[in-house]
């Protein structure tokens, strides 16, 4: 009995195209955080080396490690100090990365390390003010918002 | 001699075709970018240590301007910050109500092009949100007051105000 194999042809023809219209060989050291959703934006940078910084409606990671809880649009659990605008998991956190990084050469490229921040698109400023402001005394005051492109 | 009526159909070796597909496929699966990740540089308001004394008087820079941009549950404020006497500055500043309940982002694409045509050195913006304003809105502002998109096809676009930064209203 002989398998007819044109319309598995005709599908693995059509993948192979898709596929290598979808090619993309941009570097990227990046994992998109699967519990939030980004916002989109027409910008066009290419994503660079740093430190990231996920803020999903649930949890505050650096780089992959949960730093602090969130509910309901603000953060749970966490000493905060309001006076000072600092989330002070986070704040002790990247302050170690700074005195790392001043110690031994982390960072391969001659830039200042900045700090990839993911957010969800529906959270309110208030939350991405305080990790903005505390990364910012931390040492990390400048920031690549990480969007989708439109 | 028996007549033939049809030609023989001829039997394609589909084995190495199909053995190009199954290696390429699994590869490029892998490889394939379903969708574009790109980033928008910010940063937030620099601490100043008191300046030191200049000297001579620093020159104006009269092309130049900061501009303000609030962000409010009513819409955007606009305000601006520099050298030129205030009631130039003041013929900058303006609001942009919400357009049926949503932020207007075309007609705020279109003054900060207007403002940078006037003074086109410059280039930063300081975006000055309310704390429930969404991060979303935020990022859509940022590219309204960033570049202006002139042809999507060869995506050639106009840099407006390329220096973001983030701050919140005291």
């Amino acid at each position: 009995m002989d398998l007819n194999l044109t319309s598995m042809m005709d599908m693995f023809t059509i993948i192979l195209v898709f596929l290598i219209f979808s090619f993309s060989s941009q570097d990227q050291n990046l994992k998109l955080d699967q519990d939030l959703t980004l916002p989109e934006s027409t910008a066009a940078i290419e994503f660079k080396w740093a430190i990231n910084v996920n803020l999903t409606p649930t949890e505050l990671k650096v780089e992959g490690n949960t730093v602090a809880k969130v509910k309901s649009g603000k953060f749970a659990g966490v000493k905060i100090d309001k006076d000072k605008k600092r989330v002070l998991p986070l704040f002790h956190l990247l302050k170690k990365f700074k005195e790392i990084e001043s110690r031994e050469k982390v960072n391969p490229t001659e830039s200042e390390t900045v700090i990839s921040f993911q957010a969800d698109k529906d959270l309110p400023f208030e939350m991405i003010d305080l990790v903005m402001k505390t990364s910012a005394q931390a040492g990390y005051p400048n920031f690549r918002f990480v969007v989708l492109k439109k | 001699m028996p007549k033939r009526n049809e030609e023989d159909p001829v039997h394609l070796n589909m084995v190495p075709v199909m053995n190009l597909f199954l290696a390429m496929i699994p590869f490029l699966l892998m490889c394939a970018a379903f969708f574009q990740v790109s980033v928008i540089n910010a940063s937030v308001p620099a601490l100043s240590e008191g300046g030191e004394d200049p000297g001579d008087e620093p020159k104006k820079e009269l092309k130049k301007i900061t501009l303000n941009l609030q962000i409010g549950k009513t819409g955007f404020v606009l305000s601006a910050q520099g050298d030129q006497p205030p009631e130039e500055l003041s013929r900058i500043a303006g609001t942009i109500p919400k357009k049926q309940g949503k932020y207007d982002f075309e007609k705020l694409a279109e003054r900060c092009k207007k403002i940078h045509d006037r003074y086109n050195k410059s280039d930063t913006v300081v975006i000055l949100p309310e704390k429930d304003v969404l991060y979303d809105v935020i990022v859509h502002a940022m590219d309204a007051a960033r570049e202006r998109i002139l042809d999507k096809r060869l995506d050639t676009r106009e840099h407006l105000f390329t220096n973001a930064v983030v701050s919140s209203i005291l």
